[in-house]
């Protein structure tokens, strides 16, 4: 479902992220991505997400190349991957309710659908009890949550996660990573990057290991 | 319906985003405000003075003074010229007598002086008054003939000074356009920087946004609506207080530009103008807004 070929991404001034890296996650896989900090694990995301341009090489998602998508084609096909942010990127302003249907609201989603699929992924994160509360209000590990019910609000095929723990305390890290196998229990690919070896021992999954933008193990 | 339900998302969204920054947005409405405000008071004034200029053309005259001692004969065929004249609309005779009598009406301090000559020394004359909208090169070919005819020693013509004030007044429309221009830019500027401004403010929720798959018209669109509110919020503000203005100057000075420029004549911005010009600024508005936040910048951040 997912495949680089000899990828890599070198920013200006010569700073190699990533050098030839080729991977391949099947559909419905549950994947970690591993290395220590200035690994490449940022980069390898925001390239699955198009938020970048690869240098050299090339990414494919369901057999589409992301490299030659036009700016429409590029929004269309992030409509079916859900990305969360190690600092949960919540809009402080906005409630929980509020922050989910964003997603929805601005593709002219019926208001009625827009509510129902909301509470439902709330629901799933376990959230139905705080729609109204704004973000300031939630613990860390709520926040997160809400992040994650934020990505999924939208069906994706494809959940990325960066770094979804980093400011957890292990028993919510662990939580999250609850919800993230569930998720991939219902067939959702589920890539998750983080630096925290105990938590992959602990919950168990296929490790990509990157080291100074290079492929050490593909699992 | 899926139109109009994002429309009213934008509107939302702008209208919060307003409220939010209503400081950083109010220098924006303070200069949409007061490029309105003087392009609706050039707009009134020019068109005070086209219907001035109008009415004055309306009733252009053309006065033909006779030589004191011109035969019967001559007078005639003067007058005669003047009636058989298409571009004349009418034609009065006005002898020495009452010309003086209209002079010691207009400059009664000199009249003492006049009468002291005993008899009049002010010709007399035909007062021609010429239809509307006569082409100048028709007036002017009679006016010619006038002076060729035996008796006539002068052929004064207003529309000249009409003509002259016609074109002074094209040329001000002009300049007002070229203000109205600089104004409106300028008016863009400070929207197109508001815009950015808010947009820098929301900028981790239009990342999301941009992640999440979102069209690129649906983030630009609530952007392009604050521009479009605060064109038109600042030309409706810039129009109330044109409004009072003109106002206060007709109770003011009502009276006085009446009798100066005929009563109705001093009148405020039509309602189309006044549209107009709230069209026009929520366009340069959602312009502004349009271009602040460009699809270019979004794809790059994406």
């Amino acid at each position: 479902m997912i495949e680089t070929y000899h990828l890599s991404k070198i920013y200006t001034r010569g700073v190699h992220a990533l050098r030839d890296v080729s991977v391949r996650v099947e559909k419905g896989e549950f994947v970690f991505l591993t290395g220590p900090s200035g690994a490449g694990k940022s980069t390898f995301l925001r390239l699955l997400v198009r938020q970048e341009l690869p240098s050299d090489g090339q990414v494919s998602v369901g057999g589409r190349s992301l490299v030659s998508l036009s700016p429409a084609a590029v929004q269309e096909y992030r409509r079916t991957v859900g990305f969360v942010f190690q600092d949960f990127k919540l809009v402080e302003r906005k409630t929980v309710l509020e922050n989910v249907a964003m997603v929805l609201r601005v593709m002219g989603v019926p208001e009625p659908i827009q509510q129902r699929r909301t509470l439902q992924v709330l629901q799933g994160v376990g959230l139905q009890h705080r729609l109204n509360a704004f973000p300031p209000e939630l613990s860390g590990g709520e926040q997160q949550r809400v992040a994650i019910a934020r990505a999924l609000v939208n069906e994706p095929t494809i959940v990325l996660a960066d770094e979804p723990t980093g400011n957890l305390d292990p028993d919510l890290a662990l939580e999250v990573m609850d919800l993230f196998r569930a998720i991939n229990a219902r067939g959702t690919t589920v890539v998750v990057a983080t630096h925290d070896r105990e938590l992959i021992r602990r919950v168990g999954h296929r490790v990509i290991s990157l080291e100074h933008g290079r492929l050490i193990t593909a699992g | 319906m899926v139109f109009l339900r994002v429309l009213k998302l934008f509107l939302v969204e702008a209208v919060e985003s307003l409220g939010r920054g209503w400081r950083l947005a109010l220098p924006a409405l303070i200069t949409i405000a007061s490029a309105v405000a003087v392009v609706g008071a050039f707009l009134t004034a020019s068109a005070t003075a086209g219907r001035v200029l109008a009415a004055w053309s309306e009733t252009a005259e053309l006065s033909v003074f006779l030589d004191a001692g011109i035969a019967d004969a001559a007078r005639a065929r003067v007058e005669a010229a003047l009636r058989d004249a298409p571009a004349v609309a009418a034609v009065a005779h006005v002898d020495r007598a009452e010309a003086a009598w209209r002079f010691a009406r207009e400059f009664p301090d000199l009249a003492p002086l006049a009468a002291s000559l005993g008899t009049s020394p002010f010709p007399a004359s035909y007062e021609a008054r010429l239809r509307p909208g006569v082409a100048v090169g028709e007036t002017d070919a009679l006016v010619a003939r006038l002076r060729r005819l035996a008796g006539v020693v002068d052929v004064r013509y207003d529309r000249a000074l009409i003509d002259r004030a016609a074109a002074l007044l094209e040329t001000g429309r002009r300049l007002a356009l070229v203000i109205a221009a600089l104004l409106g830019l300028s008016a863009a500027v400070v929207v197109a920087s508001v815009v950015r401004l808010s947009y820098a403010s929301r900028r981790d929720e239009v990342e999301i946004l941009l992640l999440v798959g979102a069209p690129l018209a649906a983030i630009r669109g609530p952007f392009v609506v604050e521009g479009f509110v605060q064109g038109t919020l600042g030309a409706l503000a810039g129009l109330a207080v044109l409004a009072a203005g003109f106002a206060g100057l007709r109770a003011r000075f009502g009276t006085a530009l009446a009798a100066a420029l005929g009563a109705d004549r001093f009148a405020f911005l039509p309602w189309t103008a006044a549209l107009a010009l709230v069209v026009a600024s929520a366009l340069v508005g959602a312009l502004a807004g349009w271009l602040a936040v460009g699809r270019r910048q979004l794809v790059l951040r994406g």
